[in-house]
């Protein structure tokens, strides 16, 4: 009887200590950033000390009472990457702060990949960062139908000189609701989205001249079909993955898109619910884009397997095998370092070329129109539960300064780039490095820009160019100005809906269940199924959100 | 009367003191309990409150208790959210997949590890049947996407072992992974081969608390191996059966997230999309925490009502149910 109790006991204790264990593991991170900020507030008497020798400086009006911000940044998780909170470039912007805006700055990561669940908990549990961002529009209009957002025309008109003058007009207007401001847009330096490369030594294999129209295309793909120029197991033509329905099936779905004779109310109601920079389903022409690929699908030029694939990752590992003939991709993406698909499928297949096709020929008005990005980039917005809403306009004004974004952007000379000829920063790939940049040109940090702005597009481009292996500078170019041969944005104006809000997810997965059921129907069905999978697509609220859009239009014209 | 009413006051008061006397000699035991109690009542009874979610028009910047109730046009609508489910075509779709995938997976995935147990206990050979017990458990220790890596090396249409071996024999690619249907039998089919080893355990548990001398006697009776299948060792685990039955019943709405995640594509997406992964995507990606909450709240409630109602017919039909 005795041993029972001690071993219920013994077994109880167990319990216990692992239930105290679980507890003090969730508590640990936490715990671990709290310390952090107790050991950065207590070194900050010391620096504010300094900072107060120097604040006889006369340039920046410090406010006297030191202020905390907390902003958020992507953790990418990059192999040999630096901490994100807690790095070269946070010291360096660290210690700037608190010298010109007595500011302790504080960062909070959150993973790249769980962006928007990670937002949704920050922006529910109370105290957010004070500077938080998204690439989803909608979801910020959420947050702020909540009243989730702090309102920052005021504040930005008081505080803000140099946002206004640096992202001001076009790029400001998108960080609009009815007319008030409440998020900071990053500008976009390049607004190249996508394009079709093909392989070019399986042309000159089969003596076939680089494709000009969209007969050549398919003719190029019929003959990798049955002839297979790489002599490789399982020839894939033309390969997508399953939600390339837009973006990595791009040009061939604008090349049908017929926008030339549309009304601009039109444009706008049908440009209902979808992702930005993505061919409306519901545009003229655009159905014969899908029966084109319906039929790749069905003569075995598009990727038999296209529904299997789940991101774009999975069609670059078959590409880089050498096993496609063509795709889809952002405007660089063979060039890219990482994973450096180009070279990859160099070194499996030496002799390897990848050109940019510019073939996509509009059915509509014989132009080769394809999308570009929108003026801006991610949106930088600030919760209404914030505390420093000041603070976070003067740091992200801080941030537009010159010296500051050129900074961040470029980092020191000799180390993170060096000046050409011309004065053109070239980037250095720095590994291994405390001043490497986790995000290309510090994206991350720098918030409100997404590239290197020289004030001057074409030295930007070339600072673009020149941030490749200096082997890909013509072969960027080239890819840059074919993404942008006239190139439009669908619809100028983005306005958040309710109704988009609400059903916007629910719709963009239909839509990608739809055209799929639509592209690998036989030729005989297509018409059916796709205009049961349009009348689905209506049903599941489609119907609902181009109400709202009409309504909106009406009331606005 | 009186007098019947004080002997029972008599013997509650004995078994009541029985119980207390009980509780002291084996406190080690309730002390024991305590934790347990500690953590179902912080992290399952607390958490219950916020089922109010579904009756309100939450927002995530306010408490759970400042938001207001749900309201339709001005006026209170506690039941706004179930309304907007039932009358979603998505909702319904989901639901009747779930139900359609579960159902499938009780029908042919249920009989799989009592049949399996009945083989394993029939091996003499100890170490062998350790090892196979040990090969079959060892998928449930698989995660779903791996599960899915590997499947679609073998089902894939194109580049998937088993069709490139029908193509050598010059047969058409079999779509396992993106054909509706086949899908459905690649799903369940995936299902069993993952838990059914697995599920084994409790039966075998079963198997071994029979009575060995059953067995001898049946043997002196001249009993061969089916018929002390049929007539000891099924009667024997008759009673675990029913309840894993039961409970399996009360999981009819109740579908793991990650399986028909990862096995599903936009192919197939009008039979794999289920309640779980409708959660997900109208919950926490697009924000309807109400309407997500709602959902969650119907799922419990027809599990509810599955668990009893398996348990009242069971004891109708004369076993035992779960309490």
């Amino acid at each position: 009887m005795k041993k029972v109790n001690w071993f219920c006991l013994i077994i109880a204790g167990i319990m216990a200590l692992s239930m105290l264990a679980g507890c003090s593991g969730n508590n640990n991170a936490p715990a671990a950033s709290s310390a952090a900020q107790a050991s950065e507030s207590a070194a900050a008497p010391a620096e504010s000390a300094a900072a107060s020798e120097s604040a006889a400086a006369p340039t920046e009006e410090a406010p006297a009472e030191r202020t905390q911000l907390t902003v958020e940044v992507f953790d990418r998780a990059n192999q040999n990457g630096t901490d994100p909170t807690n790095n070269y470039w946070t010291d360096w912007m660290k210690k700037e702060v608190a010298e010109k805006l007595n500011i302790d700055l504080t960062f909070l990561s959150v993973p790249r990949s769980e962006e928007v669940a990670q937002l949704n908990v920050l922006m529910a549990g109370g105290s957010p960062p004070d500077i938080v961002f998204t690439y989803t529009q909608s979801l910020a209009y959420g947050y702020y139908k909540q009243g989730g957002l702090a309102d920052l025309t005021d504040i930005v008109e008081a505080h803000g000189p140099t946002i206004k003058s640096y992202l001001g007009g076009e790029v400001l207007e998108t960080g609009k609701f009815d007319g008030r401001l409440y998020m900071i847009p990053a500008k976009r330096i390049s607004r190249a989205t996508y394009n079709t490369f093909m392989r070019k030594d399986w042309l000159d294999k089969l003596g076939l001249a680089v494709p000009q129209t969209m007969d050549d295309f398919y003719n190029a793909l019929v003959a990798f079909k049955e002839q297979n120029p790489g002599g490789v197991d399982n020839v894939i033509p033309y390969s997508m993955h399953q939600k390339a329905f837009n973006f990595n099936c791009g040009n061939i779905l604008d090349a049908f898109t017929e926008i030339s004779g549309m009304s601009d109310k039109d444009k706008f109601v049908l440009g209902v619910a979808q992702d930005a920079n993505s061919t409306n389903m519901l545009y003229p022409g655009f159905k014969e884009g899908i029966r084109f690929m319906n039929k790749m699908y069905n003569e075995r030029l598009l990727d038999q397997e296209f529904a299997l694939h789940a991101q774009y990752s999975d069609v670059e590992t078959l590409i880089m095998r050498g096993q496609v003939g063509s795709w889809t991709s952002n405007y660089d993406s063979p060039i890219r370092t990482s994973p450096g698909v180009y070279n990859q499928l160099k070194e499996n297949v030496p002799g390897a070329e990848i050109i940019v096709l510019d073939c996509f020929v509009n059915t509509g008005d014989g132009s080769h129109m394809r999308q570009e990005y929108a003026a801006n980039g991610i949106y930088n917005f600030v919760p209404a539960a914030s505390k420093n809403v000041e603070g976070a306009v003067k740091y992200l004004d801080w941030l537009c300064q010159d010296d500051v974004r050129t900074y961040l952007v470029i980092g020191d000379e000799g180390v993170n780039h060096t000046k050409d000829e011309e004065g053109i920063p070239v980037m250095i790939n720095l590994q291994n490095d405390p001043r490497m940049m986790n995000s290309p040109n510090n994206l991350d940090y720098a918030m409100i820009v997404n590239g290197v702005d020289l004030s001057d597009m074409d030295k930007n481009l070339k600072a673009i160019a020149k941030s490749y292996e200096e082997q890909y500078v013509d072969w960027f170019m080239e890819a840059y100005e074919t993404a942008m041969r006239d190139a439009v944005v669908f619809v100028e104006t983005v306005v958040p809906f309710d109704s988009e809000g609400q059903y916007g997810t629910s719709l963009n997965e239909k839509r990608y269940e739809v055209l799929a059921a639509a592209v690998t129907a036989s030729e005989a069905d297509f018409d059916a199924v796709y205009d049961a999978g349009i009348q689905e697509w209506k049903d599941t609220g489609g119907q609902v959100c181009l109400d709202e859009r009409e309504a909106y239009w009406d009331s606005t014209h | 009367m009186l007098m019947e009413d004080a002997a029972r006051n008599a013997a509650q008061k004995k078994r009541g003191s029985a119980t207390l006397k009980l509780m002291r000699t084996n406190y080690s035991l309730y002390i024991m309990l305590l934790l347990p109690l500690a953590y179902f009542i912080t992290f399952r009874y607390i958490p219950m409150t916020n089922i109010v979610v579904a009756f309100k028009d939450y927002s995530i910047f306010k408490t759970v208790w400042e938001s207001p109730w749900a309201q339709t046009g001005g006026s209170l609508d506690l039941f706004k959210y179930f309304k907007q489910a039932f009358k979603s075509a998505e909702f319904l779709r989901v639901l009747g997949n779930t139900i359609t995938l579960n159902f499938l997976d009780l029908a042919f995935g249920f009989f799989f590890p009592v049949i399996l147990a009945l083989l394993l206990n029939e091996i003499t050979f100890r170490k062998f049947k350790r090892f196979t017990q040990t090969v079959l458990y060892m998928p449930h220790f698989l995660s779903w996407i791996i599960i899915y890596g590997m499947a679609a090396q073998i089902f894939a249409p194109q580049s998937g072992v088993i069709n490139i071996m029908l193509r050598n024999i010059g047969l058409g690619p079999i779509h396992f992974l993106d054909d509706k249907l086949l899908w459905i039998f690649t799903y369940v089919f995936l299902g069993i081969w993952q838990s059914a080893g697995y599920n084994t355990i409790v039966y075998l548990a079963a198997i071994t608390g029979i009575n060995p001398e059953l067995y001898e006697a049946a043997e002196v009776d001249g009993a061969g191996r089916l018929r002390k299948i049929v007539h000891i060792t099924l009667p024997g685990i008759r009673q675990t059966i029913v309840v894993m039955l039961i409970l399996n019943m009360g999981r009819i709405l109740q579908i793991s997230f990650d399986r028909p995640y990862a096995l599903g594509n936009t192919l197939v997406r009008s039979v794999a999309d289920v309640i779980s992964t409708y959660v997900y995507r109208v919950g926490i990606v697009a924000q309807q925490f109400s309407l997500t909450t709602a959902v969650g709240l119907f799922q419990s409630v027809v599990c509810l009502i599955f668990l009893i109602g398996a348990n009242i017919i069971t004891e109708k039909l004369g076993e035992k149910g779960i309490w």
